[in-house]
Order: C-alpha cells, then structure tokens, then sequence
C-alpha cells in the first residue's frame, strides 16, 4: 500500500511538473489524401495551338495543402497517354456533342460527348505527423497501458482547409494554372483504434469539393490514415518504467 | 493618473495581451531572402494535434491561423517556389513567427539508356536530410515523378539549400543518383537546370 501511494505521488510529481511530455516521445502519424470522381465540365484552355507545346492533351499535377506538382497520376484524367491518364486541356477547339473523341462522358444524357469525367482513386500527396504525446501510462493499475502514447489519436485526427490547385505541365517550363478546388469545410477526420503503441489504418468519409476558382470542375477527395506509431526517441519513457509503476504498463 | 494607476492599467494590458495570444492566433509572416520580399501562397501548415490546420500567405506574404492554443503546435510551411522548412515552435515570438525562404529550381532533361535511347517510365525522386525540427513533413509517400515517351522529366521546386538527393530508377537499368555537387551557384540564380542522365545496363 505504502509503495503504491509512493508511485501515486511520484506520478503527481512528475504530472505537476509535466515532464513526461518533453522528452521527445510522439506519436508518428502517416496519411494520404486520395481524389476521385473527377469531373471537367467547365472551359479548359491551357494547351491550345499555335504553341510549341503538345496540343490538346496534358497531364495534369495537383498543388496542394501537403506536397507540390509532381509528373505523376495526381488527377489523373481519363484519356490514357504515356503511361497516365491525360485530360483534353483546350476544350476550346473541340465541340462538345459532336463524338466521344475528345469528351468521354454525355452529361447532358443526349448520346453525345459533352464533358470529361473518370472515377479511378489516386493518390495525390501525403503527409507525416510527428504528434507530441504523453508516456504511456495505466491510470487504473490493471497492468495495461490506458492514456499517453497513441492513444491519444483514440478521441480523432483532422485536417482542415483542404484545396487542390490544377496544373497542366508542360516540360521544361513552367505549367498551366487551371483552377483551384476548394474541398468541403467538413474534410477530413478518422477516429482510428489505437493502443499506446500503434493506430491502425483508418479512412474519413468522402467530401466533395465545393468552390472551383477558374472553371467548373469537381472532384471528390478522401484521407487515408495509414498508421500510428509510438516513438520514444530519448527513451525517457522506458526510464519511467523502472521508476513508477503507473510507466510500466508495457 | 498616478504611476501606480499607470502600472496597474500596464500589468493589466500585458496580462490581456497575453491572454490574447492564448486566444490562439498566430501571424506568419513569409519573406524571400535576400530581397526580403513577401512570399505569396505559402501554405502554412500548423500542427495543433490532433488537429492540422492550414492557409495561404497572401499577397503581402503573411497569413493568420486561428489555433486551439499556440503550446505544442508543430509549423511547417511550404510553396511550389521556395521549397519547404520547418520552424520549432520556440521561434513564435508572442503570437507571430518570421520566416525567409530561399528560391528552389526547376531540374528537367531526358533519361537516356546506354544506347542514347530514351527512357519512358523512369521514376525521378527526390529526397532531403532530414530536419530535426520538422514535426509535420509534406510529399510523404506522394507519387514520384515519371518520365514520358521521350524520356523527359521535370522536378519541381527542388531545394538547394535541404541537400536534395535526386534518385532516377527503372527496373531494369542501373540506378542513378545526383547529389548537390551537380548544382552550381549559376543553376541557383536562373533557379532552373537542365540535367540529362543515362541509366545504364544492369
């Protein structure tokens, strides 16, 4: 009993003092925002003729909250090129209704060609998270670890103010602007199940878009959370362990 | 007023102003070094785990966040002109941080293999030291760069001043890499570089 009151007031000690949340121990946090359902109904004109560039069809590159431009399938369009997926980028010479040549979905539901659209999820850019936590630590000495590490991410992790802005690029200068889309206020959070040493894979509903700056195009965009995992990089919590039995829960 | 009044109005504006900034808004502040102009679309990125809030510098090159709090928030910034960095929570000075941020480059050229034929389908990555201080890291895990038909490539906003690595790989040609030495102070000023590299045969 003495022994327990013991590490109760070292634990106070410790909380008062708030060391255990400043020795480098964290919870490393990985995920993926994924688009999908996109959708080009508006005027696009960033690669019209004359110009030296490849005329009409362009890949386009997506500069985000997360990463930058990258010659990869970030909107992946629906007109296969190379090895991507390529968009019609000068709708302005090419008459919608007219063939499915240059736009390969009948929005107007008359048989025709009128717009672009292609639902494949890619990856557009990801981010890591290093998540300052306490150390793990069993509040109820049941011999199992119930607050600290990664099980802080157990009540949720968010990120807001979601935008996309579309490049078509060009090669070796500089790309197209095309739009900026905005994502829905609502993007993105996940409630992963955790345990103080790990968050398991976890995805946010999909939010769609909702503001497009330049030209009326629309997507559907979703968070990957890949994973959590606990880092004690000082190894500060393993110390605790030997010291109050309320650490050594793992 | 006595100069006790004044004290006393003075301790009260100081406690306000810093009950103000636990209100939690943080000014960031963005400027290019050397010509110390502001750095217009900046995403500034802030983690106030468990959440990640973000904007956009504006025009005058600063953007002001609404936080929970400014205690333990991680802050990264990062543009598609100046590259990325980090910056330790230690450096908010009451409720606004500075930073500068240097030009990247544009690093483009054609993949060729032993034979001088180009190589499509080539992936182009880059990576960087890593910063201590990074707390929020961006580009994790996003999709390399390819080369096309012609085996043109394009890297964007490559950072000198990070020590980037730029890795080319195909699958069945020998692996690439090009460190900083490949970089001269020239490339830095144009902030562009053609780079053309042979992969050759494994």
């Amino acid at each position: 009993m003495r022994r327990w009151q013991g590490a109760k007031s070292l634990s106070l000690l410790i909380f008062l003092i708030g060391v255990p949340s400043a020795h480098g121990q964290y919870c490393r946090a990985t995920i993926s925002m994924i688009n999908a359902a996109r959708h080009v109904i508006g005027e696009v004109n960033a690669e019209c003729p004359p110009s030296w560039h490849t005329a009409t069809w362009g890949n386009w590159g997506v500069s985000s909250n997360f990463g930058g431009v990258s010659d990869a399938d970030q909107f992946r369009g629906w007109k296969r090129s190379d090895s991507q997926g390529h968009w019609n980028s000068c709708t302005r010479d090419h008459i919608r209704d007219t063939d499915l040549d240059y736009y390969n979905h009948d929005h107007n539901g008359n048989g025709w060609g009128d717009d672009q659209w292609i639902d494949t999820a890619h990856i557009y850019t990801g981010a890591q998270f290093d998540i300052w936590t306490d150390c793990p630590r069993d509040t109820n000495y049941d011999g199992r670890c119930d607050t600290g590490g990664c099980l802080a991410l157990s009540s949720g992790f968010g990120v807001g103010g979601q935008f996309l802005s579309l490049y078509e690029l060009d090669w070796p200068d500089g790309d197209d602007f095309i739009t900026t889309l905005y994502v829905d206020s609502g993007c993105c959070s996940v409630m992963p199940t955790c345990t103080w040493d790990w968050c398991d894979e976890a995805y946010s509903p999909w939010y769609p878009t909702v503001y497009s700056t330049n030209t009326n195009i629309t997507a559907n965009v979703i968070m990957k959370f890949w994973y959590a995992a606990f880092v004690d990089s000082n190894g500060y919590c393993e110390q605790l362990r030997y010291q109050d039995p309320q650490y050594n829960c793992y | 007023m006595s100069v006790r009044s004044v004290m006393v109005t003075a301790t009260m504006a100081a406690t306000i102003g810093v009950m103000f900034v636990s209100a939690a808004e943080l000014r960031v502040q963005v400027t290019e070094s050397g010509t110390s102009a502001p750095v217009n679309a900046v995403v500034v990125a802030v983690g106030a785990f468990p959440r990640v809030i973000s904007g956009l510098t504006d025009a005058t090159g600063s953007v002001v966040l609404q936080l929970p709090s400014l205690e333990r928030v991680a802050i990264a910034v990062r543009t598609d002109t100046h590259g990325t960095t980090c910056i330790a929570s230690e450096r908010i000075q009451g409720n606004s941080v500075s930073v500068t941020m240097t030009p990247s480059i544009r690093v483009y050229g054609v993949v060729t293999d032993a034979s001088g034929a180009p190589v499509a389908d080539a992936t182009v990555s880059t990576t960087y030291e890593v910063q201590p201080e990074c707390r929020v890291r961006f580009d994790v895990g996003a999709p390399a760069a390819r080369t096309n038909q012609r085996g043109e490539y394009v890297v964007r906003n490559v950072d000198l001043n990070r020590n980037p690595l730029l890795t080319f790989q195909h699958p069945s040609l020998k692996r690439v890499t090009i460190d900083k030495l490949a970089f001269s102070e020239s490339d830095r000023m144009q902030r562009r570089k053609e780079l053309n590299v042979r992969l050759d045969n494994r």
